[in-house]
């Protein structure tokens, strides 16, 4: 019943905050929508040179809204060093040979469909290597982008605005007062947790909604169980977000944990493939919540498998927050040795 | 007696807050904690409602040793600071603090217009703590303090920054409470505040050095100021 009182008092205190409000409901969308125009199928137009390609196959190729025009291999280079073009095509025995002037995922992705989809008719196990004048062949982060954001954005939002508030009650000392009542401080802590749980369950909801019926990102799995992986995630970043600011005297001080604490995370969520890092680095992705939880949308969003291959994930984020809820009552020893 | 304190000490780190305090407070008077700040008149008052625990002696308020979470439903807290949600409206304030002492939802609503009617604010009862003055945030955490009908009242400075005017009103209320057979604890370091209490305890680094009716300890100075009594003190330890 007190629980229920706090949760009542969180979601009126957030809502009379509008700035706390936009933070979590508003910021999330528009970050969506750029990460949409910056990664998202672009109306570009990639032009391209042949050198020595069946014209039948160019044909296809330009079919699909390429520009194509034949030079030398020598004068092709040149012309996708200078950047007059995007792409050389040419044979190299009998693979097909994309040369790009340096790894852009939209013009790799647009010019290496286009090929792909031509050849499919001609001579389907045919091979195709994508090189680069500058830098190397990468995995292409067009399709894994998205996911991995959805996570990142999620726990990093939830995570501040649920230390901020901490912390403020502390320089309040409402925190200090709450604990001068009889309430017992499980009670508190659940009672913060669900508060702060309704806004991070309205957040993944509205957010994977967005993304899937307005951005129209690819989602193979279902929407119920994306969002429960989201929500997951942001209740853990709520717990550890509490449990952060008992270490933040001020507002500020929370922001320093950002860089300790979720930039790593980032890097740890998928962008960069893990079993290739030195020193068994990759380990370190076990103690991070955002990694489970991307690895979960992968299987759901990308993969299009349901909440039971991603068994794993879930217990280890609800061991997350478990583990921080438990810490979180005993630090509020702090305030009441009882 | 209402509440006893019985050789207390504390200590923060190696620092020594409180040593050997014995205190008692009698049921339906108006007691003063008075010494300068960082006396450690907050952690006895801390100690009192059991925030933290003490490293030996006993603490007991009415029937309970403290700790006890059961006594904090007869104790009224009003920290230094005002301690009030800032997006909340002040009737909202109340409501949340009275739903965590577990008042029933009709007698809480009606018990929450008595207490803004106490303090005068019944016309801004409405409006978010954030557009309250000083003056009136510091009634609304008196208020809240009132709001379960504690029988001991603690309160942490309560007059800090607050025009006279309004203090006097603040004051009139204590005696009204007193009245109403509540038991009520200030801290202070005003001094002409201090001899408004029923009685004192002087606390000067970490020790009581006095404590005794205001009459009594008036009649052992001189020029009739409790600041002699410290000034005394300071004096004899150089």
């Amino acid at each position: 019943m007190k629980t229920l009182q706090i949760v009542k008092r969180i979601v009126k205190q957030t809502v009379n905050d509008r700035r706390s409000l936009a933070l979590i409901l508003i910021v999330p969308i528009f970050i969506f929508t750029l990460i949409f125009f910056l990664l998202g199928d672009s109306d570009y137009k990639a032009s391209i040179v042949e050198s020595g390609m069946s014209p039948l196959l160019m044909e296809k190729i330009e079919a699909q809204d390429l520009t194509v025009e034949s030079m030398s291999i020598e004068e092709g280079k040149q012309a996708v060093k200078d950047k007059e073009k995007d792409a050389l095509l040419y044979m190299e025995g009998s693979n097909i040979v994309i040369l790009l002037e340096s790894n852009d995922n939209v013009k790799t992705g647009i010019i290496s469909k286009a090929v792909r989809n031509a050849v499919k008719e001609f001579n389907p196990s045919g091979e195709m290597n994508i090189e680069f004048i500058y830098g190397k062949s990468g995995a292409n982060m067009f399709n894994s982008m998205g996911y991995i954001m959805l996570g990142v954005i999620s726990f990093f939002l939830i995570f501040l605005l649920a230390g901020v508030s901490f912390v403020r009650e502390r320089t309040a000392q409402t925190m200090e007062r709450l604990m001068m009542s009889p309430v017992k401080r499980w009670q508190v802590v659940l009672g913060y947790t669900l508060g702060f749980g309704v806004f991070a369950m309205l957040q993944s909801v509205i957010l994977l909604c967005y993304v899937k019926w307005v951005l129209k990102m690819s989602f193979a799995g279902s929407l119920i169980d994306a969002s429960v992986i989201m929500i997951l995630l942001s209740m853990s970043a709520v717990c550890i977000g509490a449990f952060c600011s008992i270490y933040a005297n001020n507002e500020f001080q929370m922001m320093q944990f950002v860089p300790l604490l979720v930039i790593p995370q980032i890097f740890f969520s998928g962008l960069i493939s893990l079993d290739t890092l030195p020193y068994h680095l990759g380990a370190l992705a076990k103690i991070m919540p955002v990694y489970y939880a991307c690895s979960a949308l992968n299987e759901i969003i990308i993969k299009g498998q349901g909440l039971g291959s991603t068994g794993t994930q879930v217990i280890a984020l609800l061991t997350f927050i478990l583990l921080f809820f438990i810490l979180n009552i005993i630090a509020l020893k702090k305030y009441r040795k009882i | 007696m209402l509440i006893e304190v019985k050789d207390v000490s504390k200590a923060f780190k190696k620092q020594q807050v409180l040593k050997d305090i014995s205190l008692n407070i009698n049921e339906n008077e108006i007691f003063g904690l008075i010494g300068p700040s960082g006396s450690g008149k907050t952690t006895l008052i801390r100690l009192i409602i059991g925030a933290i625990s003490s490293d030996s002696g006993s603490i007991h308020v009415m029937d309970y040793s403290i700790p006890n979470l059961k006594a904090l439903n007869v104790i009224g807290y009003m920290p230094q600071n005002d301690a009030l949600y800032s997006d909340l409206s002040g009737y909202d304030n109340l409501i949340f603090f009275g739903g965590m002492y577990q008042m029933k939802k009709e007698s809480l609503k009606q018990r929450a217009e008595e207490v803004l009617a106490l303090v005068e604010l019944e016309k801004d009862a409405k409006k978010k703590v954030t557009n309250y003055s000083g003056g009136m945030m510091k009634r609304l955490s008196l208020a809240v303090a009132l709001l379960h009908s504690p029988k001991v009242l603690i309160l942490d400075e309560p007059t800090v920054g607050i025009d006279p005017i309004l203090r006097k009103k603040i004051w009139d209320e204590f005696y009204k409470l007193k009245e109403q057979g509540k038991t009520i604890i200030v801290t202070t370091h005003v001094m002409d505040e201090a001899i408004k209490c029923d009685r004192l305890a002087l606390i000067y680094q970490g020790g009581i050095i006095a404590c005794d009716t205001v009459g009594t300890l008036l009649s052992k100075t001189k020029d009739n100021s409790i600041e002699e009594l410290f000034l005394k003190r300071g004096v004899k330890e150089q």
